[in-house]
């Protein structure tokens, strides 16, 4: 008989018109209002490289300390640093110096994370936040204002092919010397740092306790 | 002031249609077409349109805005009085049969004693608007969904007006006030289950809804009479297709679904529920089959529901003289 398969196939459509769950996610916020279904966001993994932040220790004083690393490490040349020293009586960071201008080219960068991997200080993150379309090409370079967290925000991890762990922030009262910074940098454990960069840093603090400065 | 009966009813008369006309066309029509779009998506696991408005209630306008503001491309070829009267006529014959059909006790336009006739006559125009459309604009395509269409109607208004004829005789009259009336016992769909059956079906052809829409198969022959049409003339087919499923509707639910009559609280609001179940199972059945083959079209109407039919009206012709 025809009609049984008929019954089925309308039988199959129905349930799917009640019960069927659709799946397009409403991406573009907008607000709840009368018969308006909620519409939400995609869940972004924790991996995810979108935009670059700066972060801050618990105190509430940068990270970055305008060593460069990341600016060379940048293939693109989107990272623009111009370093200063610390005024010692309200320094901004932990370390000696600290970056007076911090511009992110977001026209150039291609979001490859070299930054955030090479920083010692686990200054730069890189973020879930993906909405970087911007009207202008002005707007695209991003300053150091926009890329700082707000003091008292928890510290977000560096995910990169691995896991690091951040290093622990010692509270001070002055910037430390160079020699001590690397210390506490070869001591870190579960380092698993790029290895230049690593032996770069064994030879300055090998220098340093050689030359016996220090402060 | 002195206004005679006469004038007063003639201004009681445009208002009614007018009443019916606003209620037919923003209230059915236009919601029609956000309806399908809804129920396709829905059925088919999408949201449908969400943008403009609640729930993209507002999209018809802005589809009609876009429509009206297309560009108007008539055939070289055309007939250009036929091509322009053909998407007027369609939507014209459609609305007319609104004039007979009993919506409330008290509320009609008119009510003829040739009510069924009247229907049928103003469906059967409504081919012609087709197959002058498919004539008119000079092109193969049209002119196949144009033959396709006289070929389809022919075949379905015959099983189509022996189901409604055994639905007359069981009621004694052809005015589907009096057919509505008769139903106030037991609905027309369960004593007359045949010519349910064979006007369900019917009704799909005689609107060319899927799975019957073989004169616009857009697969096949490219959208058919609506091929060389754009604009709002194309707006009109548009809007005629929805037209006569809604005057459909309103006549499967006088003839068979007990039109006004409910089980409790009797009154136009049961008309309007009864023709919107009607219309949504339009849809969910439009969405649910796939198109039938064209000689499988002509078996099923010429070689199970005519006879179904005949038979049906046979046997309820005699029930009806001899108990």
């Amino acid at each position: 008989m025809i009609v049984i398969p008929l019954i089925k196939g309308l039988w199959n459509t129905l349930r799917r018109l009640v019960f069927g769950p659709t799946f397009t996610v409403q991406y573009p916020n907008r607000k709840h209002w009368f018969l308006f279904k909620k519409e939400e966001r995609k869940e972004i993994p924790e991996r995810a490289r979108w935009r670059i932040a700066l972060q801050r220790h618990e105190d509430g004083r940068e990270r970055c300390v305008a060593c460069m690393l990341c600016s060379a490490a940048c293939p693109s040349e989107a990272i623009y640093i111009e370093g200063a020293v610390n005024d010692l009586e309200k320094p901004i960071s932990h370390g000696e110096r600290f970056s007076r201008v911090w511009n992110w080219d977001m026209g150039r960068c291609i979001f490859c994370g070299f930054c955030a991997e090479a920083c010692p200080e686990e200054a730069i993150v890189m973020t879930d936040d993906y909405e970087l379309g911007r009207y202008t090409r002005d707007e695209l370079l991003i300053y150091k204002a926009d890329l700082l967290v707000p003091a008292g925000t928890p510290p977000r991890r560096v995910w990169l092919g691995f896991y690091r762990v951040l290093p622990p922030t010692v509270p001070v009262t002055k910037p430390l010397g160079v020699h001590v910074r690397h210390e506490r940098y070869l001591k870190r454990e579960n380092t698993t740092l790029y290895k230049p960069f690593y032996d770069r840093a064994k030879r300055v603090h090998q220098f340093l306790l050689e030359k016996g400065e220090d402060r | 002031m002195n206004i005679p009966p006469e004038v007063l009813n003639w201004i009681w008369l445009v208002v009614k249609v007018l009443i019916v006309l606003i209620v037919v066309m923003v209230g059915f029509v236009m919601n029609m077409v956000w309806a399908e779009r809804k129920v396709s998506a829905f059925i088919q696991q999408r949201r449908g349109p969400n943008r403009l408005g609640p729930m993209g209630l507002i999209q018809v306008v802005a589809d009609i805005l876009k429509m009206a503001f297309k560009e108007e491309v008539i055939p070289t070829e055309a007939d250009r009085l036929v091509h322009f009267l053909a998407p007027s006529l369609i939507f014209t014959m459609a609305i007319t049969a609104l004039a007979v059909i009993p919506y409330d006790p008290w509320f009609y336009i008119t009510d003829v004693d040739f009510g069924v006739l009247f229907v049928v006559a103003a469906a059967g125009m409504g081919a012609y608007a087709i197959m002058l459309a498919g004539w008119g604009t000079g092109s193969k395509y049209p002119l196949l969904g144009g033959t396709r269409s006289a070929a389809q109607m022919i075949s379905y208004e015959i099983p189509m007006l022996l189901a409604m004829m055994s639905v007359a005789v069981m009621a004694g009259s052809l005015s589907l006030q009096e057919i509505v009336k008769a139903q106030s016992r037991l609905w027309f769909c369960l004593t007359q289950f045949p010519a349910f059956l064979v006007y369900t079906i019917a009704m799909f052809a005689e609107t060319n809804r899927l799975p019957f829409d073989m004169p616009e198969a857009e697969a096949e022959i490219a959208t058919g009479y609506m091929a060389e049409f754009s604009s709002l003339r194309w707006g009109w087919f548009y809007a005629g297709e929805y037209a006569n499923m809604v005057v459909a509707s309103f006549v499967m639910t006088s003839l068979f679904l007990g039109g006004w009559q409910g089980p409790f609280a009797s009154g136009w609001w049961w008309f309007l529920v009864k023709a919107a179940a009607v219309l949504f199972f339009m849809l969910w059945v439009r969405w649910t089959f796939p198109r039938v083959r064209y000689d499988q079209l002509m078996a099923l109407g010429w070689k199970i529901l005519i006879p179904v039919a005949i038979v049906n009206l046979l046997v309820t012709a005699s029930l009806k003289v001899f108990l």
